[in-house]
């Protein structure tokens, strides 16, 4: 038995009439295309991401058959892209078009994820089991929470992680819900690039997972993952070769500069944060003895991967229960897994998918 | 592996004397040279017209980590420190059991995120003096980079032929240079021609960067945690517009950033190379992918990266480089042995030479 921990499902072309059209088979906004610089991006995919299922609903059990798979965790091809190109009542009112699509068709083989936006976090909040209850699988959150806002290692976020797990539902970010101006940590050399610059798009494929990083971090370091220890992560689109490191560079740092984890004494610190622009500054979170942060990646952090042989040559390092693989319709992979024992097969392509996301097996 | 072949640290700092830049600097910018001022209890290091550039008690703080981490403390007054003399220096090398260490700054690289120009260049002139004299009196186990203002290509390629006469085993560039400007861009051509001929490579420091940070995580620690992404940013825009297609025996290097993020960058890049031919910069020569340049050119130091030694194959073990990073805090000084010999374990006797000592021998042209 096979299920995908990613499907992306390709949206209707007059899902968003009024707001979004196709034009020339590009979605446009405001007559600028969503998906800016044509072709690179969103971690080297294609775009928009090769869909697994099509915009005919009444079609997708045919189409896991046609697929092979038992069941799928359905992504938007293009409604993560909302997060980076509308904002206020105009977005929310995008996402909800969207929700209100795929949620009726959840089903035992149908696991859709709904879009939410956070900018009022107490209102996402108040969000999440309604949209539990209206059948999501877990909801899809953007990369950054919202364009000029601090990040999810902010205390204004504690009202929706305690909502997400008291509803024992995954939360995921996708690759493609981000502009490059939106990156945390690049520089105003990176934002100075118009999007008809050349090289934007190879940048931005490059980089791009280094935002990823960011939301991994903002849990873990800030103790969302200990707080609230229901809350899952999984991140999808950039497979899943980036974690390793992810968890080796958070251990260093933790380890070796534990005078990081408090705030920067102001009377002696080079880079202030007045500097940087920040209106506030937090501490991190020490762990209990014993633990480092990649003990918390283990437990509360997942990642997607459709064809990915370094993260399966990793497996161990990453954690086998974490490695969810996904299907663009494709099967899976020799390369990737060419050679696996079953167990662990067993396990990428089905159960820990089945075991973070509820499908019975 | 049963024995430890020569090691060499890829990545090891010099602390830079509180008088070093009024004693050396070109007197026209003397009163806006890098100075230390008491502030409390602490010394700060100062730049221009009164910009914090560095900390100092941070970076002399190495073996605190395994006995005493909670005492490690950006705080510290220079009295209070010995001075790191090119003998005691390699006194600290002979107790860790390293043969030798590649220099780099801990001041005066964060000149570049406060100045520019000809006070920038001025500063990287009298670094440059300073290392170059300090290094010259252990040859063959202390080995200098120089640091290169590129705001000027030009001068910056002829400060680099007089570094390199004078010893210099590499050139330290910032990560980004001015803001609105990337490396792609043809005017810093001649730089890439210097030191390709020259024989030197290009180097890449952590923190050492002219683009000013913008918006950044509000934990401090997450900050720290991320700052990859500025690196792979410029050796994206490197690669993706030819300069090592223009430049093939151009090395450069990644320090500090650790080395297992690799496989994953050059995964991205190969995709996307093949995916969106129409939007390519450049078709690199000869069919090569963006991964063979990287694999080609471009070289990681690590202190603790097991991942990266797992992935050796992928990344290329030629192209990695153990360092202990010493005298920082974060340093596996005194215990760099042990972290070898548990890193390289598992790996054939001709891999860890050239992992231990013998890549950065070669790679910085050590003889």
């Amino acid at each position: 038995m096979r299920l995908s921990a990613e499907t992306r499902v390709a949206e209707p072309a007059d899902l968003w009439d009024g707001v979004l059209h196709v034009v020339d088979g590009v979605w446009t906004h405001a007559g600028k295309p969503l998906f800016v610089q044509g072709a690179i991006g969103d971690a080297g995919r294609a775009h928009p991401p090769k869909a697994g299922l099509g915009p005919d609903p009444a079609r997708w059990p045919a189409e896991l058959d046609a697929a092979g798979l038992a069941g799928a965790v359905l992504y938007p091809s293009v409604a993560h892209r909302l997060f980076g190109a509308l904002r206020g009542d105009t977005l929310r009112a995008a996402l909800a078009r969207y929700n209100d699509w795929v949620l009726p068709h959840a089903s035992a083989r149908i696991k859709p994820l709904a879009l939410l936006d956070v900018s009022d976090p107490v209102a996402a909040a108040a969000e999440v089991p309604r949209l539990a209850e209206r059948g999501a699988a877990g909801f899809l959150l953007p990369m950054v929470p919202s364009r000029g806002e601090l990040g999810y290692e902010c205390e204004r976020y504690e009202p929706l992680w305690r909502a997400i797990a008291a509803a024992g539902l995954p939360v995921s970010i996708s690759a493609g819900g981000l502009y490059l101006g939106e990156h945390v940590g690049t520089s105003v050399t990176l934002y100075s690039m118009g999007d008809d610059d050349p090289m934007y798009g190879w940048i931005h494929a490059a980089t791009e997972v280094c935002a990823a990083r960011v939301v991994v971090f903002a849990l873990v370091l800030s103790g969302v993952c200990d707080k609230f220890p229901g809350v899952k992560l999984c991140v999808a689109g950039f497979d899943a070769s980036w974690l390793p490191y992810t968890m080796i560079r958070a251990d260093e740092q933790y380890e070796t500069r534990p005078e990081r984890v408090g705030t920067p004494d102001k009377a002696n610190t080079v880079a202030t944060f007045e500097q940087f622009g920040l209106s506030q500054e937090r501490e991190g979170f020490s762990f209990p003895k014993g633990v480092v942060p990649s003990d918390r990646m283990g437990s509360n952090v997942f990642v997607t991967f459709h064809d990915d042989p370094v993260a399966v040559r990793l497996r161990d390092r990453i954690g086998v229960a974490n490695l969810l693989w996904g299907s663009d319709g494709a099967p899976p992979p020799a390369r990737s897994f060419g050679g696996l024992a079953d167990k662990d097969a067993r396990r990428l392509l089905a159960d820990n998918t089945a075991r973070l996301y509820g499908f019975a097996t | 592996m049963s024995a430890l072949p020569p090691v060499w640290s890829a990545d090891s700092h010099v602390v830079e004397p509180p008088d070093l830049w009024s004693s050396r600097i070109d007197k026209r910018f003397a009163h806006l040279a890098p100075r230390v001022v008491q502030r409390d209890d602490t010394d700060l290091w100062l730049v221009g017209e009164g910009s914090r550039m560095a900390v100092v008690g941070i970076q002399f703080q190495a073996g605190l980590r395994y006995v005493s981490p909670e005492a490690i403390t950006k705080k510290g007054r220079y009295e209070d420190l010995p001075e790191l003399t090119p003998e005691k220096y390699t006194d600290a090398l002979d107790e860790d059991g390293v043969d030798g260490a590649v220099l780099y700054p801990t001041n005066a690289g964060q000149a570049w995120r406060h100045v520019k120009g000809e006070l920038l260049t001025a500063i990287a002139r009298a670094y440059n003096g300073w290392v170059l004299d300090y290094a010259a009196t252990k040859p063959g186990r202390l080995a200098p980079v120089a640091m290169i203002n590129v705001d000027e290509p030009a001068e910056a390629v002829r400060d680099m032929e007089d570094a390199a006469k004078r010893g210099a085993c590499a050139f330290l560039i910032p990560i980004f240079p001015l803001p609105g400007r990337r490396y792609d861009q043809a005017m810093y051509e001649p730089i890439w021609a210097a030191a390709a001929a020259l024989r030197r490579p290009i180097v890449f420091h952590v923190l050492f960067t002219q683009g000013v940070l913008q918006k950044e995580p509000v934990i401090n620690l997450i900050r720290h945690s991320v700052k990859e992404t500025h690196v792979l940013a410029s050796i994206a825009s490197i690669l993706m517009s030819g300069v090592f297609d223009r430049h093939p025996t151009l090395r450069l290097g990644a320090i500090e950033f650790g080395a297992s993020w690799v496989p994953h960058f050059v995964d991205r890049l190969d995709r996307a190379y093949v995916a969106h031919r129409d939007h390519r910069v450049v078709t690199l020569s000869g069919g090569a992918l963006p991964s063979d340049h990287f694999r080609r050119n471009v070289f990681v130091t690590f202190q603790d990266d097991r991942a990266a030694i797992e992935l050796r194959d992928v990344i290329g073990v030629h192209n990695l480089l153990w360092a202990n990073d010493y005298p920082h805090a974060e340093s596996t000084y005194p215990r760099s042995r042990q972290f070898l010999a548990e890193q390289l374990g598992p790996v054939s006797e001709a891999d860890a030479i050239r992992i231990a000592g013998g890549n950065t021998r070669e790679t910085y042209g050590l003889g």
